[in-house]
């Protein structure tokens, strides 16, 4: 019966001091990450001509379309991997394709973080999909303004014309030592 | 005592192994408009006439026909478009007659259906219906080939007049 108690007693010692640290280490090596200038409206060029489909079926937005930030917290000190998929309303046609690809490292500049991947179109689609992976050095923790362009392939008059649109989302994930 | 050893090294450990992950958003718009382009082709006036009998107690006939038009369109729609044709003045005793034919293969989309044959007057009657989204193809030889002929209304005779170069303008309309 003692025994009991006195197991029973280091047990919720156990729970007492280590439940806290473990939320601590939790949030402490979690990344982060965020986007700005996120938002991506297709300059469509409709056609003019009767009889012709549109002149274009393939469109790219400018060079830094979308800025990601990533954080790598102090206790981080391995690889992340960012990902991307897209989220689209019901009413989104497969025949529009979103490309995406990394035209840049972003700020500061940090040769040694073995920032790659993306460096060609990589189709998103609804299933998430590796875009790119860093690392960290030291006290760098923050990666800024790292540069996207997007691309959609696919218009047609053939597709019901209507507005269509598809959610982004980067997902940046890393394995704690 | 060996079990909570084992629980103990265990919760020490499930932190340092847990994947960690957070998300951003971008968002992308694209906004395919409505989109109705019609040209018949090749553009310019045809000609269309009737001959006199040259024996007494015929009527008039007609010899020509004209089968040298297309139109052309482009649709881009989400409830389906449909083509009209009208003329803007009748010939008292004379039917214009149009028919148009199934679209040629160029192109894309599902194209029209064309309907049977019409007679046209000043209301716009439908001529291809049942677009859903499609490009023709642009010229001679794409779209639908269209046939134009008149003839002498049996009905109407007694309002045959004699005309000389009646011009007749027919508008086609593309719509939703």
């Amino acid at each position: 019966m003692i025994n009991h108690y006195i197991i029973t007693s280091i047990l919720l010692l156990c729970f007492g001091l280590l439940y806290p640290t473990k939320i601590y280490s939790q949030s402490a090596l979690s990344p982060t990450i965020s986007t700005s200038s996120s938002l991506w409206t297709v300059p469509i060029q409709v056609p003019t001509q009767a009889g012709t489909d549109y002149s274009s079926t393939e469109y790219t937005s400018s060079n830094n379309q979308f800025l990601l930030n990533v954080g790598l917290p102090f206790l981080v000190g391995g690889i992340a991997d960012v990902a991307v998929q897209m989220q689209t309303g019901s009413n989104w046609n497969n025949q529009l394709v979103l490309s995406i690809k990394r035209t840049g490292y972003g700020e500061p500049f940090c040769l040694l973080c073995g920032m790659q991947g993306a460096e060609n179109y990589i189709t998103i689609t609804t299933t998430p999909i590796k875009l790119f992976s860093t690392g960290k050095i030291l006290n760098l923790s923050n990666i800024n303004n790292i540069p996207f362009q997007l691309k959609l392939t696919g218009t047609s008059v053939t597709i019901p014309s209507a507005t269509y649109q598809a959610t982004i989302v980067f997902t940046i994930s890393t394995l704690g030592i | 005592m060996r079990n909570l050893l084992v629980f103990i090294i265990s919760f020490l450990l499930t932190p340092f192994t847990t994947q960690a992950q957070s998300t951003a958003n971008g968002m992308v718009t694209v906004n395919l408009p409505v989109i109705s382009l019609l040209k018949v082709m090749p553009t310019g006036a045809i000609n269309l006439s009737l001959m006199a009998p040259i024996e007494a107690g015929n009527r008039l006939t007609t010899n020509t026909s004209n089968n040298s038009k297309w139109i052309n369109y482009t649709s881009a729609t989400s409830i389906g478009q449909h083509i009209t044709a009208s003329v803007n003045q009748t010939i008292p005793g004379v039917n214009i007659r149009l028919v148009t034919s199934a679209a040629a293969s160029t192109g894309g989309g599902t194209k029209g259906i064309p309907s049977s044959i019409i007679t046209l007057n000043q209301t716009p009657q439908t001529i291809i219906s049942g677009i859903m989204g499609a490009y023709t193809g642009s010229g001679v030889n794409n779209g639908h080939q269209i046939t134009l002929s008149v003839d002498v209304n049996v009905n109407g005779y007694s309002n045959i007049q004699t005309i000389n170069n009646s011009v007749i303008t027919i508008t086609y309309t593309i719509t939703e």
